[in-house]
């Protein structure tokens, strides 16, 4: 159908001088490198400026794993912190979860970052900070639901190693493939909350000090990869081993199918998602300022298919038929009572609880219960009891733990 | 699949060990629903008190008042004819328990051979009245009639650049609607606007008829392939207006009496000889066809397929599996409010549902992202595009490029 204009079609569609020699993945433009990597560039400004995301005189922290999307926005960042005078010190903050094979190499990566683009690096591990490598705590409780505790202790991790640096803003690699996989995760789940605030740049939560924002939020993953390879950035492409869960990997591939489609679908499920932001009911109790932050992960690493790890989806069906077959009784009792909206009932009976913020009594970390996520976790393996999910705050942490991937790109 | 998966469909009469059913222990059981071996009696009470819960609304009322009417509209698939079915048989108890019934049906099909000749013919219509005769009206419309509807279809011909004197002399709606379709960038956008088109002119017909509401045939499963396919094409804050019982923001209701009823379970229903209704229906099922339209081949490749096949084949393929959470998304959609301040910002042009008014936000390259920026505030007013929603905006988008006549 594009082939309408055989002389214009073979240049460039933005200089229109050179020869085109990209089909731009997000709009299916044909460009010339320079023009796709400026394009690129300048979406990302634009996402900056428009959302005022950075202060000038600030120090900001990349969350950096080595993978391509952090690398891509170190690069990015010091490209436009040097091309619009931004006047912002941005700092590599780095976590070693201790995955032998995947994290020790990637953090050579990082290293090599740091030097290439003249930036501070700090490196925090799990193990210095709770005693448990990745690999250890895989080693105990076995690959199923060991993103729980990535999630949980990632998040923490990268607000220690923030305020460590005395930084209070950390922007991370997540993309708008990531985000749109988030937003049908979460309609899949029926996570409500999540999809709420799955999409938001910036999140800030009454659980941490530290501020977190996506530049890439409107970067396809495809482009991504190709700014890399043009730009030549020295990135670790291998992923993490412990496979994504069965929801993220059955969003992942609709969302692969979907861009297939029409391009544009990426783009057109975030804006959806941003709607959602707004179609939400305050939560009873006020404020729906949760707990649990927004971070809509990137699944530990940009994984493929999980499409080994079905077990949540049947996990999932089974406590909705058991929620459902308890509200069958309540039913009956009930009828015959006008219902509205087709909302029959309540969803999966999620307790909301009004949310006090205090800290945890054994690390301290702001928390609404007596103990941290991250310490309840520990004191779990600590037992030698595994623990596949956890009740937090009113919000069930097991699937995705929210955080994974966060910075870790 | 699913007439042979042992959670959900009809069962194997070669399998060995004859089963009761379930509920009456008395018949042997002929589908499994919900994980449930059924008779076929069982299963037809099942089908129809979820309808009938769902049709509360339009029970026989005291005092004496003047059956509603409701425009139900039918495609000869298998859904709207079954709840023609299920309809006529909740009309005849009523008459025959109360003397009278609550409301009266507008039978009304949507005839789009004009589009897709491969679809059948309006004629087909007759069919359906001789074998339901006392359930309501009968009638037939064009998708091209939505040009006799003067305020749709004023802003669908100004959209379609079809001239004011065309519009008069010898015009060709027909035509119209072909070059409206046409001029669409992609197989996607033309189902997506062919969608918006038979909802429109299924309302302008409601409005002229007097009726109270329309009775959609969606079931749990399309309901939520609605819910995923409008959030992928950019259409999500529409969903509350697509999905929801009650109140439409196009002045009549919207009712949704198979939601509650997966589309594997009513295939299984039209196969079946029921009590009532000893010839399967799925001889009157004319649109219906068990071969799925696109291979899953052509899914991957996504070559051919539009986003709402796409998320057909999706729910399809996860209904006998995962039937909770199929449902769990509608229940989820069903959560979401329409947007706060959407009422105030006009109506798209196009879908005529109340703007998101972020058609002029639509972002696709740093082309049109930093025009906007550079001009500081986005004129809302001045760009054209914000007359209407992101997701109409988005499939007209393409057309631009393809002689469509508004833009560039
Ligand atoms: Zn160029
Ligand atoms: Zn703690
Ligand atoms: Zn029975
Ligand atoms: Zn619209």
């Amino acid at each position: 159908m594009t082939a309408s204009n055989p002389p214009l079609s073979k240049l460039c569609a933005h200089c229109k001088t050179v020869r085109a020699q990209i089909l731009r993945p997000k709009t299916h433009e044909r460009l010339c490198k320079t023009c796709f990597t400026t394009v690129f560039e300048s979406e990302i400004h634009a996402t900056i400026t428009t959302h005022t995301l950075f202060q000038r005189g600030s120090r900001v922290a990349i969350g950096a794993s080595g993978g391509k999307d952090s690398t891509v926005l170190a690069s990015v960042l010091k490209t436009l912190n040097t091309r619009y005078d931004y006047g912002v010190e941005f700092v590599l903050l780095s976590i070693d979860e201790g995955i032998t094979g995947y994290r020790d190499d990637s953090l050579e990566t990082v290293k090599r970052n740091a030097v290439q683009y003249g930036m501070e690096l700090c490196i925090l591990g799990y193990r210095e900070l709770y005693g448990w490598s990745m690999d250890e705590v895989v080693a105990q409780i076995g690959k199923k639901g060991n993103c729980t505790y990535c999630g949980v202790f990632r998040r923490q991790a990268l607000d220690r190693g923030a305020a460590r640096l005395g930084i209070t803003h950390v922007v991370t690699g997540h993309n708008a493939d990531d985000i749109a996989e988030t937003v049908v995760m979460n309609l899949l789940r029926g996570d409500l909350p999540r999809l709420q605030r799955c999409t938001s740049i910036v999140t800030e939560s009454a659980s941490s000090p530290i501020a977190r924002s996506k530049p890439l939020k409107y970067a396809y993953e495809k482009e991504i990869v190709l700014y890399a390879h043009y730009k030549q950035l020295d990135y670790f492409t291998t992923e993490c081993i412990y496979s994504p869960e069965a929801f993220r990997g059955s969003a992942r591939s609709l969302i692969k199918s979907l861009e297939r489609v029409r391009p544009s679908a990426i783009l057109d499920i975030v804006r959806s998602g941003e709607a959602f932001a707004g179609m939400v009911a305050e939560r009873p109790g006020g404020g729906g300022g949760s707990e649990q932050s927004a971070e809509s992960g990137g699944g530990c690493g940009s994984g493929g298919g999980g499409r080994g790890a079905g077990g949540e989806m049947a996990d999932m069906e089974k406590e909705l038929v058991a929620a459902e077959a308890a509200k069958g009784l309540e039913t009956e009792i009930l009828m015959p009572g006008k219902r509205r909206k087709g909302l029959k009932g309540q969803q999966t009976p999620k307790v909301v609880k009004e949310q006090v913020m205090g800290n945890c009594r054994k690390c301290g970390y702001l928390t609404s219960q007596e103990f941290c996520q991250a310490c309840a976790l520990i004191e779990g393996l600590n037992k030698n009891r595994p623990r596949r999910m956890i009740e937090v705050d009113g919000e069930e942490v097991g699937l995705n733990g929210g955080v994974e991937g966060l910075s870790l790109r | 699949m699913a007439a042979t998966d042992p959670e959900n469909g009809l069962r194997d009469r070669g399998e060995p060990a004859i089963q009761k059913c379930k509920r009456c222990r008395e018949n042997t059981a002929v589908v499994v629903v919900r994980q449930e071996n059924l008779c076929c009696e069982c299963f037809d009470k099942y089908v129809r008190s979820k309808c009938i819960k769902r049709m509360e609304t339009y029970r026989v009322r005291y005092p004496d008042t003047a059956p509603r009417t409701l425009l139900l509209p039918v495609s000869f698939g298998i859904s709207s004819t079954t709840l023609l079915y299920l309809l006529c048989g909740q009309l005849a108890r009523q008459s025959s328990q109360a003397g009278r019934t609550g409301f009266s049906l507008l039978i009304v099909h949507v005839d789009e051979t004009c589009i897709d000749s491969s679809l059948p013919p309006r004629s087909h219509l007759d069919a359906l009245r001789s074998r339901f005769p006392d359930a309501g009206h009968y009638t037939a419309v064009g998708i091209e009639d939505i040009y006799q509807f003067r305020n749709a279809a004023r802003e669908v011909e100004l959209a379609a650049g079809v001239d004011e004197e065309k519009a008069h002399g010898g015009f060709d709606a027909r035509e119209a609607v072909r070059n409206l379709l046409g001029a669409l960038a992609s197989p996607t956008s033309r189902t997506d606007v062919l969608a918006v088109l038979r909802t429109r002119l299924v309302v302008e017909i409601a409005k002229r008829e007097g009726c109270e509401g329309v009775l959609w045939g969606d079931t749990t499963t399309r309901l939520a392939e609605k819910t995923l396919g409008e959030t992928a094409k950019g259409r999500g804050f529409s969903i509350p207006w697509r999905t929801a019982d009650g109140d439409s923001p196009f002045g009549v209701k919207f009712h949704y009496p198979l939601r509650d009823l997966l589309k594997s379970e009513l295939v299984n229903y039209v196969s079946l000889s029921l009590p009532a209704s000893r010839e399967p229906l799925l001889l009157l099922c004319a649109a219906y066809s068990a071969q799925p339209k696109h291979s899953a081949a052509s899914a991957a490749s996504g070559r051919n397929i539009t986003i709402d096949e796409l998320m057909t084949q999706y729910f399809e393929s996860i209904e006998t599996q995962y039937p909770s959470i199929v449902a769990n998304v509608v229940r989820t959609a069903g959560k979401l409010q329409p947007l706060r301040g959407s009422a105030d910002g006009g109506h798209c042009m196009i879908c005529g549902l109340p703007g998101d008014g972020a058609g002029g936000d639509m972002t696709l390259s740093a082309l049109t992202l930093n025009a906007g920026a550079d001009e500081g505030e986005k004129p809302r007013n001045g760009n054209k595009r914000s007359d209407m929603c992101y997701g109409c905006a988005r499939s007209t988008y393409g057309a631009a490029s393809y002689d469509w006549p508004l833009e560039p």
